[in-house]
């Protein structure tokens, strides 16, 4: 079977998370690589929700 | 390996399969087999999962609900696994030095310490104020311990899924306040706590290739449909359209996404694993959905659908085929035949034995309970207490949904009783459900006693009495309800429309316009069921064509119309009953079954065959159905089909005599095959099984005297003679102090095989029933008894001279009616009733009956040494 590289998403998908644990693992990987990479001046934003006082992602944009 | 999806439905799945959506579950059915699986009532998850992996109905399993009584007794907690009394089938794999999986089963918590890996369903519980960095696993979820790190770093919060994971269920997730709609924090959490169990089984799948079972469990598909079925197309009426637009794929979307997880867990495993993937009942979809729920605990239990999903694929699975008539409680039996091992006669489950190519013969054993052996459970004196879960937010989530009360509604002393009292009416449903109507009364009796008494306990105490004939006492239960001294479910006050994520705060009332038609509807069923029971056919017949009139849409009252047209003997008007109740519902078993009795009425024998077989297809547990299909069969010339259909209406009821009768004549003057028949009825499971010889009754009804009696006539007797004999046993009392305690500990009968033991009859329920029994019942005028027994007590100076607990005689007599009950159908015992009376004054004929009983091995002269008139002292 041919093998296709695959560019793991910095947001994630539900592919990766279908994948299981090592989907995780890579996605976290990434995520960590690109915090380190950017870590002054890009950074995923996150909105609060005052009122439950969690995090809301869902739509977070990567911004400079 | 056995998957669960907690409340897949085929409604959901086939259309999804048609588009080509769901390909994984698409190529299991391809390659194996597929059909409907009934589920128990009360089709609450705790309860069903643990029947799913012991084969027990709940009041045999011990779990009962949600919520239960910490080690303390004084607070709730979450359900945990120590109060399942059984073995599981890893507990039984274990003893056979397998080795099992188990991720997130329901409940699980303290990990049992099995030879493999279990992962407690408190792993993936996820709060949205927990940072995931930070974020701690609780004690106990994981086993072997030394894997908690492991394990816990394979959570996934739902604070790190984004809009890459979202917009795929809910594409303008944009337009959605957050602030007042709930809806997608619900969704993302499902989300990531599927994610996190599924991350578990790939990472065990991956790294250990030498299991023998694994199973796993995935709650979201009965979450997500809780919260948003109601969106589902079509659109429901009340259902805004903005609403509707917003969230219609989310169910789709949950269904699509357990695919794919199913996609990768086939690619881990090899083609000889067998695997089996189940829901424990199904979710209603379309025109069944219920608009609003009566606001009682559990009441959204009622979204969910008779029969879920069954699925098997592997090396000894047929291929491409439909299968009939699995329950829940088929699972265990099935996955014990496959490994090769026996069935316990106490599970209340079948092996499927019709899904495997080439044929497997179960065999049985009399209970798993008895196999020595490490089982992987927590010892008898482990305490759960330091691996608790108080976990508000998982309590508050059961109350959102409506599973429990919330623990903001009541102060705590009321909530824990209405806890215990829901546990009750949970474990009265069970023995409801399994026929088993004076345990069940015993329960719904004592839940009526407090003031006022719930509409709910008074519906299932009405049918449970109606099912032994009680009328009389239907009839005060009507009168209360009448006279509204029951709290009802369905009123203005109490309905509420099916949990809304989208809304919460405006979830408590909806109004209804039901209220004077509801009650006088439910008052109509229930004199109309009880007048039914009096055969006062043409009256219930007017109840209920009246109820039908109020209330167009109710199943309920349609079924009991054609139930009585049936009684009536007015076959042609149930026939148009019942036939657009299956166009209506087409899942619908006791329609099949009413069909099928009025075409075997009318002698369309072929008619009745096919629509009895679509109603043993979707309920096989209806004994009366396979005996009415063997009836079809046999006025058809077909008597090898109806001898196999007397065979199993007799395997359901053990005492359906007729059905044996029928057995024997069919096998004896139609097939000419009596050996077959010797064969069925020769087939006893305790053929093996050890003899305990018992000499029960009230305390004071003769007791004492038998055991001299069959000492006289040779048998040995199981006495620690701790108690002399005095004045008023003036020969002794044959007494051992280890039957008091039979209860807690019965390792000591196996000292008592092949003797005779007093066992007084109150304690009879708890023999185990890995031996057989011959019973001698000692029977005795109960003011008698009571006399006796209040001279005794005098004489010990524990009751004032000339006084007598007669007020005890009610409950000596509901006793005694209780415990011969359950004498009837144990197939491991064997029972002589004697009168003390004709004991005494009948000697010489007692005697030849308890030498018939015991096989003729009595010493029957010296035994008529023994009887002494003098003993007849108390008497009227």
């Amino acid at each position: 079977m041919e093998e296709k590289e695959y560019e793991i998403p910095i947001e994630g998908s539900l592919g990766l998370l279908a994948i299981g644990h090592i989907g995780l693992q890579l996605w976290r990987e990434k995520r960590a690589a690109f915090e380190t990479e950017n870590d002054e001046g890009i950074s995923i934003e996150r909105k609060t929700d005052s009122e439950t006082n969690s995090s809301n992602l869902y739509f977070g944009k990567i911004s400079e | 390996m056995v998957i669960g999806w907690d409340s897949a439905d085929w409604k959901i799945i086939n259309p999804l399969m048609d588009a080509g959506e769901m390909p994984a579950l698409q190529s299991l059915i391809d390659n194996g087999v597929c059909g409907n699986i009934a589920t128990l009532d009360p089709p609450l998850s705790p309860m069903l999962w643990t029947s799913i992996a012991t084969g027990m109905r709940p009041h045999k399993h011990g779990i009962l609900g949600f919520l239960e009584p910490d080690d303390s007794g004084k607070n709730l907690r979450q359900t945990h696994i120590t109060s399942r009394k059984v073995k599981a089938i890893w507990n039984i794999l274990n003893q056979q030095k397998m080795k099992s999986n188990v991720i997130g089963w329901w409940p699980s918590h303290p990990a049992e310490p099995i030879n493999g890996t279990m992962i407690s369903n408190f792993y993936q519980t996820a709060n949205f104020a927990d940072d995931w960095k930070n974020w701690d696993l609780k004690k106990g979820c994981v086993h072997p311990e030394n894997m908690h790190e492991t394990f816990a770093n394979l959570r996934v919060h739902p604070t790190e899924l984004t809009e890459a994971h979202i917009l795929p269920f809910i594409p303008d997730a944009a337009k959605i306040n957050q602030t007042k709609d709930k809806s997608l924090m619900q969704l993302t959490k499902q989300l990531a706590e599927c994610a996190s169990v599924h991350n578990a089984l790939t990472y065990i799948l991956e790294n250990d290739k030498n299991w023998n079972l694994t199973c796993v469990y995935f709650e979201a598909p009965d979450l997500i449909s809780h919260g948003f079925m109601k969106f589902h197309p079509p659109k429901m009426e009340h259902i805004p359209q903005e609403s509707f637009d917003l969230y219609k794929d989310v169910v789709n979307g949950i269904y699509k996404f357990h695919d794919m997880m199913l996609y990768r867990t086939l690619q881990l495993i090899d083609d000889d694993t067998t695997v089996i993937l189940l829901s424990d009942h199904g979710f209603y979809s379309d025109y069944l959905r219920p608009k609003l729920l009566p606001k009682e605990p559990a009441a959204i239990a009622l979204e969910h659908a008779p029969y879920g999903v069954f699925v098997a694929r592997g090396p000894n699975i047929k291929k491409d085929e439909r299968i009939f008539g699995a329950s829940i409680l088929d699972i265990t039996p099935t996955l014990l035949t496959m490994f090769g091992l026996p069935v316990g006669a106490d599970m209340d489950g079948k092996p499927l034995v019709q899904i495997f190519e080439e044929e497997i013969k179960p065999t049985v054993i009399p209970s798993w309970e008895f196999v020595d052996g490490e089982s992987g459970q927590h010892p008898k004196e482990f305490k759960a207490d330091i691996y608790e879960v108080h976990d508000e937010k998982a309590l508050q989530q059961l109350a959102d949904l409506g599973y429990i009360e919330s623990p903001n509604e009541a102060n705590n002393d009321e909530n824990f009783n209405n806890n215990i009292k829901e546990n009750q009416f949970y474990l009265a449903r069970s023995y409801y459900n399994a026929k088993e109507f004076p345990k069940a009364i015993e329960i719904l009796e004592a839940l009526s006693s407090s003031k006022p008494v719930k509409e709910r306990f008074a519906r299932y105490l009405l049918e449970c009495h109606l099912s032994l004939n009680n009328t009389k006492r239907c009839r005060e239960i009507l009168d209360e309800l009448k006279n509204d001294k029951i709290e009802k479910s369905i009123n203005e006050e109490n309905l509420q429309i099916a949990i809304d994520y989208t809304n919460p705060n405006q979830l408590k009332k909806t109004k209804s316009t039901k209220k004077t038609t509801t009650d006088t509807f439910g008052i109509l069923m229930i004199e109309g069921n009880i007048l039914l029971n009096e055969n006062k056919n043409e009256e219930a017949i007017a109840c209920f064509e009246k109820a039908d009139k109020l209330s167009k849409d109710a199943l309920y009252s349609r079924m009991a119309l054609g139930n009585a047209y049936m009684q009536s003997k007015r076959y042609n008007d149930a026939i148009r009953i019942f036939e657009n109740e299956i166009v209506y519902d087409p899942n619908n078993s006791q329609a099949f079954f009413g069909l099928g009795i009025c075409h075997h009425k009318l002698n369309n024998y072929d008619k009745a065959i096919d629509y009895l077989l679509d109603s043993i297809g979707l309920i096989y547990f209806n004994p009366s159905a396979h005996y009415h299909l063997a009836e079809s069969f046999f006025e058809i010339g077909l008597y090898h089909e109806a001898a196999q259909a007397y065979e199993m209406a007799l395997r359901l009821a053990p005492n359906m005599q007729i059905a044996r009768t029928k057995l024997e004549k069919v096998c004896k003057e139609y097939l000419h095959d009596t050996e077959r028949y010797e064969k069925i009825i020769s087939e006893d499971i305790y053929k093996n099984a050890e003899t305990i010889y018992i000499v029960s009754g009230l305390p004071r009804s003769g007791t004492s005297m038998m055991m001299q009696l069959l000492e006289a006539g040779g048998l040995p007797v199981f006495t620690d003679s701790l108690r002399n004999a005095d004045e008023n046993n003036l020969k002794g009392y044959y007494e051992h102090e280890a039957v008091k305690i039979i209860h807690k500990d019965n390792s000591w009968m196996k000292n008592s095989v092949e003797k005779t033991v007093k066992v007084v009859s109150h304690l009879l329920p708890n023999l185990p029933m890995r031996y057989k029994y011959k019973i001698v019942f000692m029977e005795r005028d109960l003011d008698e008894v009571i006399t006796s027994q209040s001279k005794m007590l005098q004489n010990l100076g524990k009751l004032e001279q000339n006084t007598a607990h007669y007020s005890i005689e009610v409950s000596f007599r509901q006793t005694n009616d209780k415990i011969k009950n359950w004498l009837n159908d144990k197939p491991n015992i064997e029972v002589l009733f004697v009168e003390y009376k004709d004991a005494i004054e009948n000697g010489n004929e007692v005697i030849q009956q308890l030498n018939t009983f015991f096989n003729s091995k009595l010493n029957t002269e010296d035994m008529q040494q023994v009887i002494d008139k003098k003993m007849y002292r108390t008497q009227k």
